[in-house]
Protein backbone atom coordinates (compact mmCIF):
# COMPACT_ATOMS: atom_id res chain seq x y z
CA UNK A 1 0.00 0.00 0.00
CA UNK A 2 0.98 3.57 -0.36
CA UNK A 3 2.20 5.56 2.61
CA UNK A 4 -0.20 7.74 4.45
CA UNK A 5 -0.08 10.59 1.97
CA UNK A 6 -3.82 10.84 1.75
CA UNK A 7 -3.85 14.23 0.14
CA UNK A 8 -1.37 15.83 -2.20
CA UNK A 9 -1.30 19.00 -0.28
CA UNK A 10 -1.74 17.78 3.27
CA UNK A 11 0.95 17.19 5.84
CA UNK A 12 4.53 18.38 6.04
CA UNK A 13 7.19 16.83 3.88
CA UNK A 14 9.44 14.45 5.72
CA UNK A 15 13.16 14.92 5.63
CA UNK A 16 14.65 14.00 2.22
CA UNK A 17 11.23 13.89 0.56
CA UNK A 18 9.69 16.42 -1.78
CA UNK A 19 7.43 19.08 -0.41
CA UNK A 20 3.83 17.89 -0.43
CA UNK A 21 2.99 20.56 -2.96
CA UNK A 22 5.46 18.98 -5.43
CA UNK A 23 3.36 15.90 -5.96
CA UNK A 24 -0.31 15.36 -6.67
CA UNK A 25 -0.84 11.99 -5.04
CA UNK A 26 -4.44 11.72 -6.17
CA UNK A 27 -3.28 12.12 -9.74
CA UNK A 28 -0.44 9.63 -9.42
CA UNK A 29 -2.39 7.03 -7.48
CA UNK A 30 -5.44 7.59 -9.63
CA UNK A 31 -3.50 6.41 -12.63
CA UNK A 32 -1.10 3.85 -11.16
CA UNK A 33 -3.36 2.36 -8.51
CA UNK A 34 -1.78 0.25 -5.79
CA UNK A 35 -0.13 -2.38 -7.91
CA UNK A 36 3.53 -2.74 -6.96
CA UNK A 37 4.58 -4.00 -10.37
CA UNK A 38 2.97 -1.04 -12.12
CA UNK A 39 4.77 1.37 -9.82
CA UNK A 40 8.09 -0.44 -10.26
CA UNK A 41 7.78 -0.30 -14.03
CA UNK A 42 6.83 3.33 -13.82
CA UNK A 43 9.79 4.07 -11.55
CA UNK A 44 12.19 2.42 -13.98
CA UNK A 45 10.85 4.48 -16.87
CA UNK A 46 10.83 7.65 -14.73
CA UNK A 47 14.48 7.14 -13.78
CA UNK A 48 15.54 7.11 -17.42
CA UNK A 49 13.01 9.51 -18.94
CA UNK A 50 13.17 12.28 -16.37
CA UNK A 51 16.96 12.14 -15.99
CA UNK A 52 17.33 12.32 -19.77
CA UNK A 53 14.97 15.27 -19.82
CA UNK A 54 17.06 17.00 -17.17
CA UNK A 55 20.29 16.36 -19.06
CA UNK A 56 18.77 17.59 -22.32
CA UNK A 57 17.60 20.73 -20.55
CA UNK A 58 21.01 21.40 -19.03
CA UNK A 59 22.65 20.91 -22.42
CA UNK A 60 20.15 23.17 -24.19
CA UNK A 61 20.63 25.92 -21.58
CA UNK A 62 24.41 25.61 -21.92
CA UNK A 63 24.07 25.87 -25.73
CA UNK A 64 21.51 28.65 -25.37
CA UNK A 65 19.19 26.60 -27.58
CA UNK A 66 15.81 28.23 -26.99
CA UNK A 67 13.88 25.96 -29.34
CA UNK A 68 14.98 22.81 -27.51
CA UNK A 69 14.29 24.42 -24.15
CA UNK A 70 10.80 25.35 -25.37
CA UNK A 71 10.15 21.75 -26.42
CA UNK A 72 11.38 20.37 -23.09
CA UNK A 73 9.37 22.94 -21.15
CA UNK A 74 6.23 21.96 -23.06
CA UNK A 75 6.89 18.29 -22.42
CA UNK A 76 7.63 18.88 -18.74
CA UNK A 77 4.52 20.92 -18.10
CA UNK A 78 2.25 18.40 -19.81
CA UNK A 79 3.69 15.04 -18.95
CA UNK A 80 4.75 15.90 -15.41
CA UNK A 81 1.29 17.20 -14.59
CA UNK A 82 -0.14 14.00 -16.04
CA UNK A 83 1.92 11.84 -13.69
CA UNK A 84 1.32 13.98 -10.63
CA UNK A 85 4.74 15.70 -10.62
CA UNK A 86 3.13 19.08 -10.27
CA UNK A 87 6.30 20.74 -8.97
CA UNK A 88 8.12 19.79 -12.16
CA UNK A 89 5.10 20.79 -14.22
CA UNK A 90 5.18 24.21 -12.60
CA UNK A 91 8.87 24.55 -13.37
CA UNK A 92 8.05 23.63 -16.97
CA UNK A 93 5.64 26.52 -17.17
CA UNK A 94 8.25 28.83 -15.65
CA UNK A 95 10.68 27.70 -18.35
CA UNK A 96 8.09 28.37 -21.07
CA UNK A 97 7.60 31.93 -19.87
CA UNK A 98 11.35 32.49 -19.59
CA UNK A 99 11.84 31.18 -23.14
CA UNK A 100 9.38 33.75 -24.44
CA UNK A 101 11.37 36.51 -22.74
CA UNK A 102 14.75 34.88 -23.52
CA UNK A 103 15.41 35.35 -19.81
CA UNK A 104 18.64 33.40 -19.47
CA UNK A 105 19.04 34.08 -15.76
CA UNK A 106 15.67 32.47 -15.02
CA UNK A 107 16.34 29.68 -17.47
CA UNK A 108 19.65 28.86 -15.79
CA UNK A 109 18.15 28.93 -12.29
CA UNK A 110 15.07 26.96 -13.29
CA UNK A 111 17.15 24.36 -15.06
CA UNK A 112 18.98 23.69 -11.80
CA UNK A 113 15.69 23.52 -9.92
CA UNK A 114 14.37 21.04 -12.47
CA UNK A 115 17.33 18.71 -11.87
CA UNK A 116 16.75 18.87 -8.12
CA UNK A 117 13.00 18.41 -8.60
CA UNK A 118 13.57 15.32 -10.69
CA UNK A 119 15.70 13.76 -7.98
CA UNK A 120 13.10 14.57 -5.34
CA UNK A 121 10.35 13.03 -7.42
CA UNK A 122 12.39 9.89 -8.03
CA UNK A 123 13.21 9.62 -4.35
CA UNK A 124 9.52 9.84 -3.59
CA UNK A 125 8.69 7.16 -6.12
CA UNK A 126 11.34 4.85 -4.71
CA UNK A 127 9.92 5.25 -1.21
CA UNK A 128 6.42 4.52 -2.52
CA UNK A 129 7.65 1.47 -4.37
CA UNK A 130 9.37 0.06 -1.33
CA UNK A 131 6.27 0.71 0.78
CA UNK A 132 4.19 -1.30 -1.66
CA UNK A 133 6.52 -4.33 -1.59
CA UNK B 1 -10.58 -5.56 -26.23
CA UNK B 2 -7.44 -4.42 -28.06
CA UNK B 3 -6.35 -0.92 -27.16
CA UNK B 4 -3.60 1.00 -28.93
CA UNK B 5 -2.06 3.88 -26.98
CA UNK B 6 0.34 6.22 -28.77
CA UNK B 7 2.30 8.92 -26.95
CA UNK B 8 5.89 9.88 -27.51
CA UNK B 9 6.36 10.15 -23.73
CA UNK B 10 6.98 6.83 -22.02
CA UNK B 11 5.71 8.05 -18.62
CA UNK B 12 2.35 9.11 -20.02
CA UNK B 13 2.05 5.72 -21.68
CA UNK B 14 2.79 4.03 -18.36
CA UNK B 15 0.04 5.81 -16.49
CA UNK B 16 -2.52 5.37 -19.27
CA UNK B 17 -1.72 1.67 -19.54
CA UNK B 18 -1.97 1.16 -15.79
CA UNK B 19 -5.36 2.89 -15.68
CA UNK B 20 -6.67 0.85 -18.63
CA UNK B 21 -5.54 -2.44 -17.10
CA UNK B 22 -7.64 -1.78 -14.07
CA UNK B 23 -10.70 -1.46 -16.32
CA UNK B 24 -10.57 -5.10 -17.35
CA UNK B 25 -8.67 -7.79 -19.14
CA UNK B 26 -7.65 -5.72 -22.14
CA UNK B 27 -4.68 -6.11 -24.45
CA UNK B 28 -2.85 -2.79 -24.41
CA UNK B 29 -0.23 -1.93 -27.02
CA UNK B 30 1.55 1.20 -25.76
CA UNK B 31 3.91 2.66 -28.33
CA UNK B 32 6.02 5.84 -28.39
CA UNK B 33 6.75 5.88 -32.15
CA UNK B 34 3.80 6.91 -34.36
CA UNK B 35 5.18 5.09 -37.41
CA UNK B 36 5.54 1.88 -35.44
CA UNK B 37 2.03 2.39 -34.05
CA UNK B 38 0.57 2.73 -37.54
CA UNK B 39 2.33 -0.47 -38.59
CA UNK B 40 0.90 -2.18 -35.51
CA UNK B 41 -2.60 -0.88 -36.34
CA UNK B 42 -2.24 -2.16 -39.90
CA UNK B 43 -1.42 -5.65 -38.69
CA UNK B 44 -3.70 -5.99 -35.64
CA UNK B 45 -7.27 -5.56 -34.61
CA UNK B 46 -7.75 -2.31 -32.70
CA UNK B 47 -10.89 -1.62 -30.67
CA UNK B 48 -9.83 1.74 -29.25
CA UNK B 49 -7.11 4.22 -30.16
CA UNK B 50 -5.76 6.66 -27.59
CA UNK B 51 -3.34 9.09 -29.18
CA UNK B 52 -1.36 12.14 -28.17
CA UNK B 53 -1.82 15.26 -30.27
CA UNK B 54 1.72 16.52 -30.23
CA UNK B 55 4.25 13.93 -31.39
CA UNK B 56 7.46 14.14 -33.39
CA UNK B 57 7.33 13.00 -37.03
CA UNK B 58 3.60 12.41 -37.37
CA UNK B 59 1.37 14.64 -35.26
CA UNK B 60 -1.93 13.44 -33.84
CA UNK B 61 -4.04 14.82 -36.69
CA UNK B 62 -2.00 13.12 -39.39
CA UNK B 63 -1.87 9.98 -37.33
CA UNK B 64 -5.67 9.88 -37.15
CA UNK B 65 -5.99 10.48 -40.90
CA UNK B 66 -3.62 7.58 -41.65
CA UNK B 67 -5.21 5.37 -39.02
CA UNK B 68 -8.71 5.95 -40.40
CA UNK B 69 -7.46 5.01 -43.88
CA UNK B 70 -6.40 1.57 -42.70
CA UNK B 71 -8.78 -1.31 -43.51
CA UNK B 72 -11.44 -1.76 -40.83
CA UNK B 73 -10.32 1.29 -38.83
CA UNK B 74 -12.92 3.74 -40.08
CA UNK B 75 -15.25 3.28 -37.11
CA UNK B 76 -12.79 2.48 -34.34
CA UNK B 77 -13.34 4.92 -31.44
CA UNK B 78 -10.53 7.40 -30.91
CA UNK B 79 -9.61 9.51 -27.91
CA UNK B 80 -7.02 12.23 -28.30
CA UNK B 81 -5.06 13.84 -25.47
CA UNK B 82 -3.35 17.18 -25.76
CA UNK B 83 -2.08 20.17 -23.89
CA UNK B 84 -3.41 22.40 -26.66
CA UNK B 85 -6.20 24.71 -25.62
CA UNK B 86 -6.68 26.17 -29.10
CA UNK B 87 -10.31 25.89 -30.17
CA UNK B 88 -9.30 25.39 -33.82
CA UNK B 89 -7.27 22.35 -32.85
CA UNK B 90 -10.30 20.93 -31.08
CA UNK B 91 -12.49 21.54 -34.12
CA UNK B 92 -9.95 19.98 -36.48
CA UNK B 93 -9.69 16.93 -34.27
CA UNK B 94 -13.45 16.48 -34.01
CA UNK B 95 -13.86 16.98 -37.76
CA UNK B 96 -11.58 13.99 -38.31
CA UNK B 97 -13.96 11.76 -36.41
CA UNK B 98 -12.13 11.70 -33.10
CA UNK B 99 -14.74 10.66 -30.52
CA UNK B 100 -13.23 12.08 -27.35
CA UNK B 101 -10.85 14.93 -26.70
CA UNK B 102 -9.09 15.30 -23.34
CA UNK B 103 -6.76 17.99 -22.16
CA UNK B 104 -3.57 17.18 -20.26
CA UNK B 105 -3.16 16.77 -17.42
CA UNK B 106 -5.78 14.08 -17.77
CA UNK B 107 -7.82 13.43 -14.67
CA UNK B 108 -7.45 9.70 -13.96
CA UNK B 109 -11.10 9.16 -13.05
CA UNK B 110 -12.31 11.07 -16.09
CA UNK B 111 -9.80 9.22 -18.26
CA UNK B 112 -10.96 5.82 -17.03
CA UNK B 113 -14.61 6.77 -17.44
CA UNK B 114 -14.12 8.02 -20.96
CA UNK B 115 -12.11 4.94 -21.94
CA UNK B 116 -14.81 2.73 -20.45
CA UNK B 117 -17.49 4.59 -22.41
CA UNK B 118 -15.57 4.27 -25.65
CA UNK B 119 -15.04 0.56 -25.09
CA UNK B 120 -18.76 0.18 -24.49
CA UNK B 121 -19.41 2.09 -27.70
CA UNK B 122 -17.06 -0.27 -29.51
CA UNK B 123 -18.74 -3.34 -28.03
CA UNK B 124 -22.13 -2.06 -29.15
CA UNK B 125 -20.88 -1.34 -32.64
CA UNK B 126 -19.25 -4.76 -32.95
CA UNK B 127 -22.40 -6.45 -31.67
CA UNK B 128 -24.50 -4.44 -34.13
CA UNK B 129 -22.14 -5.31 -36.99
CA UNK B 130 -22.22 -8.99 -36.02
CA UNK B 131 -25.99 -8.89 -35.93
CA UNK B 132 -26.12 -7.16 -39.32
CA UNK B 133 -23.73 -9.72 -40.78
CA UNK B 134 -25.76 -12.55 -39.34
CA UNK B 135 -28.94 -11.09 -40.81
CA UNK B 136 -27.23 -10.53 -44.15
CA UNK B 137 -26.08 -14.14 -44.18
CA UNK B 138 -29.58 -15.34 -43.36
CA UNK B 139 -31.02 -13.19 -46.14
CA UNK B 140 -28.36 -14.47 -48.53
CA UNK B 141 -29.16 -18.07 -47.66
CA UNK B 142 -32.89 -17.48 -48.04
CA UNK B 143 -32.35 -15.70 -51.35
CA UNK B 144 -30.17 -18.53 -52.63
CA UNK B 145 -32.82 -21.03 -51.61
CA UNK B 146 -35.51 -19.02 -53.38
CA UNK B 147 -33.34 -18.77 -56.47
CA UNK B 148 -32.78 -22.51 -56.46
CA UNK B 149 -36.51 -23.11 -56.18
CA UNK B 150 -37.24 -20.55 -58.87
CA UNK B 151 -34.73 -22.16 -61.20
CA UNK B 152 -36.21 -25.57 -60.52
CA UNK B 153 -39.70 -24.27 -61.24
CA UNK B 154 -38.50 -22.61 -64.44
CA UNK B 155 -36.83 -25.77 -65.66
CA UNK B 156 -40.02 -27.70 -64.97
CA UNK B 157 -42.11 -25.12 -66.82
CA UNK B 158 -39.80 -25.40 -69.77
CA UNK B 159 -40.25 -29.17 -69.87
CA UNK B 160 -44.03 -28.78 -69.69
CA UNK B 161 -44.02 -26.25 -72.50
CA UNK B 162 -42.06 -28.52 -74.79
CA UNK B 163 -43.77 -31.76 -73.83
CA UNK B 164 -46.23 -31.74 -76.72
CA UNK B 165 -43.60 -31.88 -79.44
CA UNK B 166 -40.37 -32.67 -77.58
CA UNK B 167 -40.88 -35.15 -74.76
CA UNK B 168 -37.14 -35.52 -74.32
CA UNK B 169 -36.73 -31.83 -73.48
CA UNK B 170 -33.53 -31.73 -75.50
CA UNK B 171 -34.62 -28.81 -77.70
CA UNK B 172 -34.97 -26.50 -74.71
CA UNK B 173 -31.66 -27.72 -73.30
CA UNK B 174 -29.83 -27.03 -76.58
CA UNK B 175 -31.38 -23.59 -76.93
CA UNK B 176 -30.27 -22.74 -73.39
CA UNK B 177 -26.73 -24.00 -74.05
CA UNK B 178 -26.44 -22.08 -77.33
CA UNK B 179 -27.68 -18.87 -75.70
CA UNK B 180 -25.27 -19.23 -72.79
CA UNK B 181 -22.43 -19.90 -75.24
CA UNK B 182 -23.24 -16.76 -77.22
CA UNK B 183 -23.56 -14.68 -74.04
CA UNK B 184 -20.14 -15.79 -72.80
CA UNK B 185 -18.58 -15.14 -76.19
CA UNK B 186 -20.10 -11.63 -76.10
CA UNK B 187 -18.30 -11.01 -72.80
CA UNK B 188 -21.25 -11.41 -70.44
CA UNK B 189 -20.50 -12.73 -66.97
CA UNK B 190 -21.26 -16.23 -65.73
CA UNK B 191 -24.28 -15.07 -63.79
CA UNK B 192 -25.87 -13.67 -66.94
CA UNK B 193 -24.88 -16.73 -68.98
CA UNK B 194 -26.51 -19.00 -66.39
CA UNK B 195 -29.64 -16.88 -66.33
CA UNK B 196 -30.08 -16.78 -70.10
CA UNK B 197 -29.46 -20.53 -70.33
CA UNK B 198 -32.41 -21.16 -68.05
CA UNK B 199 -34.62 -18.32 -69.25
CA UNK B 200 -34.18 -19.31 -72.92
CA UNK B 201 -35.44 -22.80 -72.17
CA UNK B 202 -38.87 -21.20 -71.70
CA UNK B 203 -38.88 -19.45 -75.04
CA UNK B 204 -41.71 -21.59 -76.43
CA UNK B 205 -43.78 -21.85 -73.23
CA UNK B 206 -46.65 -20.10 -75.06
CA UNK B 207 -47.08 -23.21 -77.23
CA UNK B 208 -49.08 -24.61 -74.35
CA UNK B 209 -51.92 -22.50 -75.73
CA UNK B 210 -51.53 -23.85 -79.28
CA UNK B 211 -53.81 -26.80 -80.10
CA UNK B 212 -52.04 -30.09 -80.84
CA UNK B 213 -53.78 -30.19 -84.22
CA UNK B 214 -51.73 -27.18 -85.23
CA UNK B 215 -48.61 -27.79 -83.17
CA UNK B 216 -48.13 -31.36 -84.40
CA UNK B 217 -49.54 -30.93 -87.86
CA UNK B 218 -47.57 -32.59 -90.62
CA UNK B 219 -47.32 -30.34 -93.64
CA UNK B 220 -47.75 -26.62 -94.22
CA UNK B 221 -49.92 -24.57 -91.89
CA UNK B 222 -52.75 -22.54 -93.28
CA UNK B 223 -52.89 -18.78 -92.76
CA UNK B 224 -55.16 -18.99 -89.72
CA UNK B 225 -53.19 -21.88 -88.29
CA UNK B 226 -49.98 -19.95 -88.76
CA UNK B 227 -51.56 -17.01 -86.96
CA UNK B 228 -52.49 -19.27 -84.05
CA UNK B 229 -49.03 -20.78 -84.02
CA UNK B 230 -47.42 -17.33 -84.02
CA UNK B 231 -49.54 -16.27 -81.06
CA UNK B 232 -47.34 -18.46 -78.84
CA UNK B 233 -44.75 -15.68 -78.61
CA UNK B 234 -47.19 -13.10 -77.31
CA UNK B 235 -48.89 -15.60 -75.01
CA UNK B 236 -45.58 -16.87 -73.64
CA UNK B 237 -44.35 -13.33 -72.93
CA UNK B 238 -47.63 -12.49 -71.24
CA UNK B 239 -47.63 -15.66 -69.11
CA UNK B 240 -44.10 -15.19 -67.86
CA UNK B 241 -44.37 -11.46 -67.21
CA UNK B 242 -47.04 -12.20 -64.62
CA UNK B 243 -44.29 -13.33 -62.24
CA UNK B 244 -41.97 -10.58 -61.05
CA UNK B 245 -38.37 -11.69 -60.78
CA UNK B 246 -35.32 -10.70 -62.83
CA UNK B 247 -34.96 -14.24 -64.18
CA UNK B 248 -38.63 -14.53 -65.10
CA UNK B 249 -38.59 -11.07 -66.67
CA UNK B 250 -35.69 -12.17 -68.87
CA UNK B 251 -37.62 -15.32 -69.76
CA UNK B 252 -40.64 -13.17 -70.65
CA UNK B 253 -38.53 -10.94 -72.92
CA UNK B 254 -37.14 -13.99 -74.70
CA UNK B 255 -40.52 -15.67 -75.11
CA UNK B 256 -42.06 -12.49 -76.47
CA UNK B 257 -39.28 -11.51 -78.88
CA UNK B 258 -37.42 -14.58 -80.11
CA UNK B 259 -39.39 -14.51 -83.37
CA UNK B 260 -38.76 -10.82 -84.01
CA UNK B 261 -36.43 -10.12 -86.91
CA UNK B 262 -33.61 -7.62 -86.98
CA UNK B 263 -35.13 -5.94 -90.06
CA UNK B 264 -38.48 -5.47 -88.32
CA UNK B 265 -40.48 -8.07 -90.25
CA UNK B 266 -40.81 -10.63 -87.48
CA UNK B 267 -43.61 -11.21 -84.99
CA UNK B 268 -45.48 -10.49 -82.79
CA UNK B 269 -44.54 -6.77 -82.49
CA UNK B 270 -42.38 -6.18 -85.60
CA UNK B 271 -39.58 -4.77 -83.44
CA UNK B 272 -36.36 -3.97 -85.29
CA UNK B 273 -32.65 -3.68 -84.53
CA UNK B 274 -31.66 -3.02 -80.95
CA UNK B 275 -35.24 -2.30 -79.93
CA UNK B 276 -35.43 -6.11 -79.75
CA UNK B 277 -34.08 -7.09 -76.32
CA UNK B 278 -30.61 -8.59 -76.65
CA UNK B 279 -31.80 -11.88 -75.12
CA UNK B 280 -34.44 -12.11 -77.86
CA UNK B 281 -31.82 -11.46 -80.55
CA UNK B 282 -29.57 -14.15 -79.07
CA UNK B 283 -32.36 -16.70 -78.76
CA UNK B 284 -33.58 -16.04 -82.30
CA UNK B 285 -30.27 -17.32 -83.66
CA UNK B 286 -30.17 -20.33 -81.34
CA UNK B 287 -33.79 -21.23 -82.12
CA UNK B 288 -33.45 -21.02 -85.90
CA UNK B 289 -30.21 -23.02 -85.91
CA UNK B 290 -31.82 -25.69 -83.76
CA UNK B 291 -35.04 -25.72 -85.82
CA UNK B 292 -33.07 -26.27 -89.03
CA UNK B 293 -30.85 -29.00 -87.62
CA UNK B 294 -33.60 -30.87 -85.73
CA UNK B 295 -36.39 -33.06 -87.11
CA UNK B 296 -39.96 -31.75 -86.95
CA UNK B 297 -43.27 -33.54 -87.61
CA UNK B 298 -43.36 -31.83 -90.96
CA UNK B 299 -39.66 -32.09 -91.95
CA UNK B 300 -36.45 -33.99 -91.49
CA UNK B 301 -33.38 -32.49 -89.85
CA UNK B 302 -31.01 -30.55 -92.09
CA UNK B 303 -27.26 -30.64 -91.73
CA UNK B 304 -25.31 -28.54 -89.27
CA UNK B 305 -23.67 -26.87 -92.23
CA UNK B 306 -27.10 -25.85 -93.49
CA UNK B 307 -27.91 -24.46 -90.04
CA UNK B 308 -24.74 -22.38 -89.90
CA UNK B 309 -25.28 -21.19 -93.47
CA UNK B 310 -28.79 -20.03 -92.59
CA UNK B 311 -27.42 -17.94 -89.73
CA UNK B 312 -24.75 -16.46 -91.95
CA UNK B 313 -27.28 -15.59 -94.66
CA UNK B 314 -29.72 -14.12 -92.16
CA UNK B 315 -27.16 -11.81 -90.52
CA UNK B 316 -28.34 -8.21 -90.84
CA UNK B 317 -31.87 -9.16 -91.97
CA UNK B 318 -33.28 -11.84 -89.71
CA UNK B 319 -30.51 -11.69 -87.11
CA UNK B 320 -28.38 -9.10 -85.34
CA UNK B 321 -25.21 -9.27 -87.49
CA UNK B 322 -22.89 -8.79 -84.51
CA UNK B 323 -24.46 -11.65 -82.57
CA UNK B 324 -24.56 -13.82 -85.71
CA UNK B 325 -20.79 -13.31 -86.09
CA UNK B 326 -20.27 -14.29 -82.47
CA UNK B 327 -22.36 -17.44 -82.98
CA UNK B 328 -20.52 -18.43 -86.13
CA UNK B 329 -17.21 -17.76 -84.34
CA UNK B 330 -18.20 -20.44 -81.82
CA UNK B 331 -19.25 -22.97 -84.49
CA UNK B 332 -17.07 -25.75 -83.11
CA UNK B 333 -18.61 -25.49 -79.66
CA UNK B 334 -22.10 -25.11 -81.15
CA UNK B 335 -21.66 -28.38 -82.99
CA UNK B 336 -20.30 -30.10 -79.88
CA UNK B 337 -23.45 -29.09 -78.01
CA UNK B 338 -25.66 -30.16 -80.91
CA UNK B 339 -24.03 -33.59 -81.04
CA UNK B 340 -24.05 -34.11 -77.30
CA UNK B 341 -27.74 -33.24 -77.02
CA UNK B 342 -29.00 -34.59 -80.34
CA UNK B 343 -32.55 -35.94 -80.46
CA UNK B 344 -31.54 -39.33 -81.84
CA UNK B 345 -28.98 -41.10 -83.92
CA UNK B 346 -30.90 -40.35 -87.06
CA UNK B 347 -30.84 -36.63 -86.28
CA UNK B 348 -27.13 -36.18 -86.29
CA UNK B 349 -25.30 -35.70 -89.47
CA UNK B 350 -21.61 -35.35 -90.01
CA UNK B 351 -20.30 -32.05 -88.80
CA UNK B 352 -19.78 -29.53 -91.53
CA UNK B 353 -16.26 -28.86 -92.61
CA UNK B 354 -14.69 -25.85 -90.93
Amino acid sequence: MYTNHTSPRSGAARSGEPAASDIDLIQLRGFLGTDASELSAFLADAESTLRLMGEDLDGAVARRDLETIREIAHEASGTCANIGAIGLASLGRTLSLAVKRADWTTLQMTSERVSAGIERFLTFLRSEASALR
Amino acid sequence: MNILVVDDNRLSLDVYRAAIRRLGDHDVAALTAPVEALAHAGAHNVDLLIVDYRMPGIDGLNFVIRFRALPGKDVVPIMMLTQERDRHVLHDVLALGVNQFMNKPADPVEFATRVGNLLELRRSRVALADQAESLANAVQRATAELETRERGALALLGRIGEYHDDASGLHQLRIGKYCALIARAMGCDERYAGDIELAASLHDIGKIAVPDAILLKRGQLGERERSVMQSHARIGGSMLSAYASPLMEMAARIAATHHERYDGTGYPAQLAGTSIPVEGRICAIADVFDAITSPRPYKAASSYAAGLKAIEEGAGTQFDPRIARVFLGCADTVLSIARALRDGAETAEPAPAA
